[in-house]
């Protein structure tokens, strides 16, 4: 069995502690100053051993070897690139010494210091021939695992997988990034974004070091959780580091910094340790903590979704993916490629970007002209300093290998067909990730429907059965030029077919048009018309202001964009006030609005509840918390319990909303928040509060006629009550809606439960009340 | 005779950023300057009516061809396997801050202080499992190597072991009881779990 099939079985079965730190401790116990701690391990191997034996005697599975700062180009910066062999051999010597066979030993590497083009000024290569050397050493010296640690960079840490997986494939291999409090590395990742890249590798288990406490770490790991089913490595710094008398302390101890060991667990950490200040007690203290730990399951997760170093693009809503850069009738760019001209391609992305891109296509035309390295700084320029994700449009298999080797994110690569000489094309897409573009076509262009299906199938077949999931897959269902005597009818049913299927799609839009008059016109309504048949990208022009105003309008009026909102000036000053919890103001202002307009229930309608309104969507969007939220329906009460008051009662009455705990729940706080902010956004709420009966609720909505019967139920065992209360409804014929929450339930739950709607938060469920009264809402 | 753990509230150390995150201010990690006022009230409130108790007691294990037998109860599933497949004993656990806390709870979203009441209840679900956090901790001092703890509801764990962890540890001595139907526990913040142990 390989190492790393071993590790991964044992990593099934429990949660594995590694050890604490090496530098800090290291400095400490042989008074380093002004020289790596890897000297020592030429130096005084005693001292890297009995640090080995002191982890491992406090209980570490794993051991990781003094070699964080070992690749050749940073031993040069101390002038010891000649000790480079002979550290990384006695490193490893030293850990497996300490080991003794009863812990793993896990050679370990850190960043070079250097960043890449355009952010510093080392190609991808340097930094792959540097760890490629630091990983055949340890590789021959018997390691069982790699771990690269505290990388601040995604396409350094990308090198050293790939160098470290060349280098052995037998070896169990762990990829750190570093996040800072924002959860970005310093040059842009998130986790999300990390997993994108890096879970189409050959690497084991992902994971986050240092910089952060376990305090500041745990929501970003959480977040990294979220998204892998890879195993999941940890190890938090003891502390934010602070200064006291001239030295660096690490401030979390021992105790405090073991309490933590439960929250990562429950996180789905499958190997937890320490970072800088951590020390054998720590550890020890963290072993009495995680026990013998079996790891909690996590499902498995796909994103549909390419990314540069700081941005990913999801496929959720359409993509606009820039097709410009293609010197294919466009003399000064072939020009700029052949020269090596950055700047000017550069500047092409950036205003493709700025007119609306979320991707950019790059084809370089004839390949052979242009300079293979130049071709990766495109790249590296447009992913790093335009920041969209890139559609690598290069046909020749070898320069393909490089960008996509190299790329720093989750590319396209753009296009594979199933035909002997694309099948090369696999190989890349295997070892190197990246979404791919499935052209419906073989040898010849299709004809017909039929022949596009044909061809899809056969390509699909070939990507899935070589390990390329559906998640990376897109369409291209062929549009042909009309001129020519293309059908786009044909593609257009196709798109539909695709869609219906649930696979993302892609096309080259101005094909259709080409040689024709008028354009764009032809291409924005041939647009509009995939779009509505479901189209998810499409490779174009975004300088072309026809077609991108038309797919603007059209994916508004097919509810795959939001609605342009005007806003009203007052509404401003209104929201302001209800967010900063002015209740008496609120009510003057109230007042001020009623004199103007006499009647109370215009005052609702024209100010309260758009402000509410205004405030539910910056909830929905992120800008503020849930308690912003619930001191805004608290500011607003008193105002809108002014207005009703003077309200007549047949008004009341036709926004009533009875809501409910349902019986034998007694946990009502998510219904008393619910209960708040239906109320402050204008509706008459009458609240049963909690453990109320079912026949009990539905007495009460046959007394009150309301818009919605809302229930609350938080656990699995008072779900079921919500099926007795719509069983009831029915029953006497009550014909109300009924809508449903809680942290028990979801959509589908819901409607097995018979409730109408289900609602995530109180937000939402405001929002299903006005469609309720609207009339426009499908249950 | 089950024992019985007791803490003050206020030893009970939660770090913030669990706060800040329990209480909706996600990915923040401190509670925001201008919730601070309102927070610090909760928190007062908060360490003036819990009353932080826990029952515990350590059973036998044997292995059953159905399951795992522990004072009398077999448990089964694939959480029983998973964590207490080699355990030769097992701690039930039963940890809450008391009744007087859901009434705060109850009595400010009467009186229409929605975000002080949200604010404690937040409060509370946290302290409750930072106090069984220290429990955890002071049982692994004693006991050596253990499982996770886990509780009824993770995984397929079912809920009706809450049933049989609040009789076993005589729960009305701590004052809590539960549904017989949903198996729901009063007071709202409580704990019920368990730990594997290979030896004692």
């Amino acid at each position: 069995m390989r190492k790393r099939e071993k590790i991964s079985q044992i990593l099934k079965e429990r949660v594995l502690l590694l050890d604490g730190a090496y530098g800090t401790e290291l400095m400490k116990r042989a008074g380093l100053k002004d020289v790596p701690p890897e000297v020592l391990n030429v130096e005084r191997p005693d001292v890297v051993e009995s640090l080995h034996r002191d982890y491992i005697n406090a209980g570490s599975d794993v051991v990781i070897t003094n070699t964080f700062g070992a690749t050749p180009s940073k031993l040069a910066e101390y002038g010891l690139e000649d000790k480079f062999e002979e550290i990384v051999r006695n490193a490893v010597r030293a850990a497996k010494r300490a080991a003794k066979g009863k812990a793993f030993v896990f050679g370990d590497a850190g960043p070079t210091g250097k960043l890449p083009f355009p952010v510093g000024d080392k190609p991808f290569d340097f930094f792959y021939d540097n760890f490629r050397k630091l990983f055949e050493i340890m590789v021959e010296e018997g390691v069982d695992g790699i771990i690269l640690e505290t990388f601040s960079d995604i396409a350094e840490l990308k090198a050293a997988a790939l160098a470290a997986r060349d280098a052995s494939e037998d070896i169990f291999l762990v990829a750190h990034l570093t996040f800072d409090e924002n959860g970005r590395t310093l040059t842009g990742t998130d986790p999300m974004n990390f997993v994108l890249t890096f879970e189409d590798l050959d690497v084991d288990a992902l994971g986050i070091n240092c910089t952060l406490g376990p305090e500041e770490l745990l929501p970003i790991f959480q977040e990294l959780s979220k998204h892998t089913d890879k195993f999941l490595t940890v190890e938090p710094n003891a502390g934010m580091p602070v200064v006291e008398h001239g030295e660096t302390i690490y401030p979390v101890g021992p105790d405090e910094f073991s309490v933590h060991v439960d929250s990562y667990w429950e996180a789905g950490a499958n190997i937890i340790g320490g970072c800088c200040g951590t020390t054998p007690e720590h550890i020890k203290k963290m072993r009495r903590q995680l026990g013998e730990r079996h790891p909690v399951e996590r499902e498995k997760k796909r994103i549909f979704a390419l990314s540069s170093p700081t941005t990913i693009v999801s496929f959720e809503k359409f993509v606009v993916i820039g097709e410009r850069i293609n010197p294919a009738g466009r003399k000064k760019l072939r020009k700029a490629m052949e020269e090596g001209n950055l700047d000017y391609v550069v500047a092409d992305g950036r205003k493709q970007k700025e007119a609306g891109a979320k991707v950019l296509d790059v084809n370089f035309g004839i390949e052979q002209l242009v300079d293979e390295d130049f071709m990766e700084k495109v790249i590296y320029s447009l992913a790093y300093s335009v920041g969209t994700p890139i559609s690598i449009d290069v046909q020749t298999v070898g320069r393909l290998e490089k960008l996509v080797r190299s790329y720093p994110g989750r590319p396209l690569v753009n296009s594979f067909r199933p035909v002997e000489e694309e099948m090369k094309k696999l190989k890349v897409l295997k070892k190197y990730g990246g979404s791919v573009v499935l052209l419906s076509m073989e040898e010849e262009v299709p004809e017909s429907y039929e022949d596009r299906l044909k061809a899809f199938e056969k390509g699909l077949d070939v990507l899935l059965s070589n390990g390329i999931e559906k998640h990376r897959i897109i369409v291209d269902p062929i549009v042909l030029a009309m001129g020519a005597g293309g059908n786009p009818t044909d593609t257009l049913r196709f798109i539909e077919y695709l869609s219906e299927n649930g696979f993302k799609t892609t096309l080259g839009l101005s094909n259709l048009s080409f040689g024709l008059p008028d354009r764009s016109h032809f291409n924005s309504s041939f647009l509009v018309m995939a779009v509505d048949r479901g189209l998810s990208s499409a490779i174009m022009n975004p300088l072309d202001e026809i077609v991108m105003k038309d797919l603007k309008s059209a994916l508004v009026i097919l509810g795959k964009a939001e609605l342009p909102k005007k806003e009203i000036k007052e509404k401003g000053e209104i929201v302001e006030m209800i967010l900063a919890g002015k209740s008496k103001e609120l009510l003057e202002k109230t007042k001020e609005f009623l004199e103007e307009l006499r009647e109370p229930l215009l005052v609702v309608e024209r100010h309260l509840r758009p402000a509410m309104e205004k405030i539910g969507d910056m909830y929905d969007k992120g800008e503020i918390f849930l308690p912003q939220l619930i001191l805004a329906a608290q500011t607003a009460k008193a105002s809108f319990e002014y207005l009703e008051g003077l309200m007549k009662g047949s008004r009341k009455s036709e926004k009533k909303v009875i809501i409910a705990t349902v019986k034998g729940d007694v946990h009502d706080i998510g219904k008393n928040i619910v209960a708040a902010v239906m109320k402050s956004s204008g509706y008459d709420v009458l609240d049963l509060g909690k453990d109320v009966p079912s026949d009990a609720i539905v007495e009460e909505a046959e007394k009150n006629k309301p818009i919605v019967v809302a229930l609350s139920a938080m656990m699995t065992t008072t779900a079921p009550r919500i099926s007795e209360v719509v069983r009831l409804l029915k029953e006497r014929k009550i014909d109300i809606p009924v809508l449903v929450g809680g942290a028990s339930l979801n959509e589908k739950l819901a409607r097995e439960l018979g409730a109408d709607f289900y609602a995530k938060d109180a937000s939402q469920g405001v929002k299903i009340l006005k469609e309720l009264e609207k009339g426009g809402v499908n249950s | 005779m089950s024992k019985v753990f007791r803490e003050d509230p206020r030893n009970i150390k939660i770090p913030e950023r669990v706060l800040a995150a329990r209480l909706g201010f996600k990915g923040v990690g401190r509670i925001p300057e201008n919730f601070l006022e309102s927070f610090k009230r909760a928190y007062e409130v908060a360490m003036e009516v819990a009353e932080p108790v826990a029952a515990y007691d350590t059973f036998e294990a044997k292995e059953n061809p159905e399951g795992l037998l522990v004072s009398g109860k077999i448990l089964k599933g694939k959480m029983v396997t998973q964590h207490f497949g080699k355990s030769s004993f097992v701690t039930l656990i039963l940890s809450t801050i008391g009744m007087k806390y859901d009434e705060k709870i109850e009595e400010l979203h009467k009186s229409g202080e929605e975000l002080l009441s949200f604010f404690l209840d937040g409060i509370g679900s946290e302290l409750v499992e930072y106090f069984t956090r220290d429990l955890d901790k002071k049982l692994r001092e004693n006991m050596g190597s253990g499982s996770a703890r886990i509780s009824p509801g993770y995984g397929d764990l079912p809920l009706e072991l809450n049933a049989w962890i609040i009789d076993t540890l005589d729960g009305e001595n701590i004052g809590v009881s539960y549904d017989p139907e949903t198996f729901i526990m009063i007071p709202r913040k409580t704990i019920t779990a368990l730990i594997g142990w290979k030896g004692a």
